[in-house]
């Protein structure tokens, strides 16, 4: 199927050889215990061990934007746990690693929701005290703990009678590593993964895609939580032995350098950061040194590889090569399938109606009674000086305000006062003044990211990547090049979208929209930046929309667009209205021209 | 006054200006239009120096200025006034015009500054009555004027106005055209870089059309106005 391709291809260019690395990497390491002595296989199963933590941490860090400074806690809550029930009741390493992910899960589940809440500097803070109220309990509480001294005599991980050595165990952490790896590469090109990284680059945009971001920040903690107190038990049964300072404030900054060093946000980042901060120290035997070392190396990263090495590698290889767009040989989509389905009786009427409506900002009253209805299927235009209001209108309709006093009906149906979620539900969506796209998401991941309420997946169906889960993304894939396709973008799409021209931008979060698949589409100045010709296109794009019974309500300063598309145009100055009715009557008005057209007096600008 | 030469300037592996040449004579106002993606206001950047080209020069008094960073070519008398009124939201307007001097760190003797802001307050009266206002309260004109006032403050010889009329209401844009006539009147060199391209040519001596990276047209605003293609693509006539 044609359709499929895009898809395809995508992988094809990110992932170019990849497989064959990734196999000959796993080949060297499995081999490593034949060549290398067990001081070295020792070492590498800590690297092991760290990379399973910093690819959970990877996941916050990276994706969500939460630099969790805490999470050797949350290994040590794994760690003391499957300690505890080994060696008081004998449970097997299996049976324990288990435990100790529930336990881990749950406290890192009750941690988050005070971190995400507090945001910005207090987050970070928060992860450091919880860090210090574990290592304090590890100390304190002797009958749980073994105080300062620790736990000892942990049975090593065992089948049936075979007992695990170094070998095995370092075999064990190398196949949950790649398993964890695998599983957050594919949560990264899930629903969830677009919604993690649209949620840390734009949190006002994803909420107006129906994103809620504390449900995918949430997520994303758990997850991490899992991997922490996962890779805690196999550390505790591994080694036989454990301690409250191999859990310390150290481990903890040691795991965030492992993150940012590596690249956060990338694929590998967090294995290579694992490897250069467990081996260079052992190399080059510094170990008194360590801290002062770890914070050398974190302020030369910061410094010059804010990307870490991953990120900045794969930078290099962008640079290197353009990426190759799919041909133009897309599957289209009927129409019917990527709008809303409208019933024709509903189409005669009023859709959206506001009524009284005040807003004040402190003692600022920006809207003054604001009355009008806006007919179905049609556009509306909403024109006025800079600074009249209109955008607080928009912002209202869409839920990101709530209207001091009045009334907002959609349908007949009292919306007022609804969050951006509520009315994105209820088929409005709306784009931006200053656009807000994803910019770290590329120009089809961000239309993609439109589809993120209508095309829920589930946390295990994205995490393991399964066949339901494939087709769905393929179709995704399939639906926001047809969206793009629909809004006539021509540009580039697998290309970042904080690297595309001004008016591209527009255009795309137009196609991001409309993917929400809404019946009224706000549009706050869709012209703005663009040419002439641009805007020709674009007064195409909106009567095709509107054709299929879409809803448009514009916010426009080019009047001769405006005069073009528009059905009805109502005029607010200084927060009222002033003048309503069709593009012709209100051009004449003499308020209007006064306040907001002016007279025009170049001979050449009647097209403006 | 300035020349381009041969510019060529690359985005990763995007290759976005292809080889430019174009001139600026003093006293003259320039438009430079096409359509998005086109390289405008890389062009305009790499005047300034904020990307750096990969190959070709920019000459400006008669000095190489290629490679110099934009803090020092606007001491040099080069001033952006860059796209979307990126004005300093939580500064007042007084703020905002103070960073715009020459002298931006250290003491400005009372009388000169006032002298400054007076010839600001005569060609934009409304900044003087929200001289003490932070700049974000301000409308969307108003913002685009302080952006102005900004630059010209600091006494460029050359400025460069990125799409000074985006997403203002057309009363206003009138008024941004007729300060940049104002300005045009009084000596300043400009190159105007404007979707608005049948408002450009009306105030600009001459212009340059930009697709693909490339000058595709070239010529005095009265030849753009009357060529096929840029009537069609930029102007809006059919």
């Amino acid at each position: 199927m044609e359709a499929n391709l895009p898809v395809e291809l995508q992988n094809r260019r990110t992932f170019p050889g990849k497989y064959v690395m990734i196999g000959f990497i796993c080949l060297l390491l499995a081999a490593g215990p034949l060549f290398i002595s067990t001081y070295y296989v020792n070492l590498l199963f800590m690297v092991g061990i760290y990379a399973i933590i910093s690819v959970g941490m990877n996941i916050i860090i990276g994706y969500s934007g939460i630099v969790s400074i805490g999470h050797a806690g949350l290994m040590a809550v794994g760690a003391y746990t499957a300690a505890f029930f080994n060696t008081h009741f004998g449970t097997p390493f299996w049976i324990t690693a288990l435990i100790g992910i529930a336990v881990s899960l749950v406290i890192g589940s009750i941690l988050a929701i005070p971190t995400i809440r507090a945001g910005g500097v207090y987050l970070s803070m928060i992860t450091i005290a919880f860090g210090v109220i574990i290592d304090e309990i590890l100390i304190r509480w002797t009958a749980f703990s073994g105080g300062p001294l620790g736990i000892s005599g942990i049975e090593k991980p065992a089948v049936g009678s075979y007992q695990f050595g170094l070998t095995q165990v370092y075999y064990l952490v190398l196949i949950v590593a790649a398993a964890a790896m695998a599983l957050v590469c594919n949560l990264r090109n899930s629903v969830w993964g677009r919604s993690m990284l649209a949620v840390k680059q734009n949190v006002i945009a994803a909420e107006s895609l129906g994103v809620k971001p504390f449900n995918y920040q949430y997520a994303g903690f758990a997850i991490s939580a899992v991997f922490a107190g996962l890779a805690g038990a196999i550390y505790a049964h591994a080694n036989s032995f454990i301690s409250p300072d191999i859990f310390g404030f150290q481990t903890s900054i040691q795991l965030v350098l492992i993150v940012i060093l590596g690249g956060a946000g990338t694929v590998w980042g967090p294995v290579l950061g694992s490897f250069i901060v467990v081996i260079l120290p052992e190399v080059l035997q510094f170990d008194h040194l360590r801290l002062a070392v770890y914070g050398l190396l974190m302020f030369l990263v910061l410094y010059f590889l804010p990307k870490g090495i991953a990120g900045t590698l794969a930078d290099y290889m962008e640079k290197k090569k353009a990426p190759a767009e799919s041909p133009a040989d897309r599957h289209s989509i009927p129409l019917e399938q990527l709008l809303r389905a409208h019933d024709a009786a509903a189409s005669s009427g009023t859709l959206l109606s506001l009524r009284n409506v005040n807003k004040q900002f402190g003692g600022l009253h920006v809207i003054k009674d604001l009355s009008f209805d806006v007919p179905a299927s049609k556009v509306l235009s909403l024109i006025g000086p800079n600074g009249a209001g209109k955008s607080t209108v928009i912002n209202m309709i869409s839920g990101f305000y709530t209207p001091t006093s009045g009334e907002i009906f959609l349908n007949g149906q009292k919306i007022d006062g609804g969050s951006p979620q509520d009315m994105l539900q209820k088929g409005i969506a709306r784009t931006f003044q200053h656009t807000r796209l994803f910019s770290d998401l590329t120009v089809l991941e961000n239309v993609m990211a439109g589809m993120s309420r209508s095309h829920k997946q589930n946390l295990f169906s994205a995490l393991f990547r399964t066949a339901g889960m494939r087709k769905q993304e393929k179709q995704i894939a399939a639906m926001a090049h047809a969206y793009l396709d629909l809004v006539g973008y021509k540009g580039p799409r697998h290309v970042k979208a904080g690297n595309l021209p001004y008016g591209h931008q527009r255009i795309v979060e137009i196609a991001r929209a409309l993917a929400t698949k809404p019946s009224l589409l706000l549009l706050d100045e869709p012209a703005a930046g663009l040419t002439a010709g641009e805007i020709v296109e674009l007064e195409l794009v909106i009567r095709r929309l509107k054709e299929a019974g879409l809803t448009i309500i514009l916010i426009e300063h080019h009047m001769d667009f405006v005069s073009r598309i528009s059905d009805k145009v109502t005029v607010i100055d200084y927060g009222r209205k002033i003048a309503e009715g069709t593009a012709d009557e209100v051009k004449d008005d003499p308020n209007v021209i006064k306040a907001y057209l002016g007279e025009e007096e170049m001979p050449n600008a009647e097209n403006f | 006054m300035l020349k381009i030469s041969d510019l060529h300037m690359y985005y990763g592996g995007v290759h976005a200006l292809k080889g430019i040449n174009l001139e600026v004579n003093e006293g003259e106002v320039v438009a430079v239009i096409g359509s998005n993606g086109a390289g405008k206001t890389t062009l305009l950047g790499s005047i300034l120096g904020t990307v750096r080209p990969r190959s070709g020069t920019v000459t400006y008094a008669g000095a190489d200025i290629t490679h110099i960073p934009a803090y020092k070519t606007v001491n040099m008398g080069i001033s952006l006034v860059p796209e979307g009124r990126e004005v300093f939201g939580h500064l007042t307007v007084y703020d905002n015009l103070r960073l715009g001097l020459k002298k931006r760190i250290g003491r400005v003797k009372q009388h000169e500054l006032e002298r400054e802001l007076e010839q600001i307050y005569a060609r934009f009266p409304r900044l003087k009555e929200r001289i003490h206002q932070l700049a974000g309260t301000l409308s969307g004109g108003e913002q685009q004027m302080l952006v102005i006032s900004r630059a010209l403050i600091g006494k460029p010889k050359l400025l460069l106005l990125d799409e000074p009329s985006l997403g203002l209401a057309p009363i206003i844009v009138n008024e941004i055209f007729e300060i940049i006539k104002g300005l045009k009147k009084d000596g300043m060199t400009i190159i105007l870089v404007e979707q608005m391209a049948n408002k450009a040519l009306t105030v600009a001596d001459r212009g340059y059309v930009l697709e693909n990276g490339r000058i595709a047209i070239s010529g005095t605003a009265q030849e753009l106005r009357g060529n096929r293609e840029v009537a069609h693509a930029y102007l809006g006539v059919s």
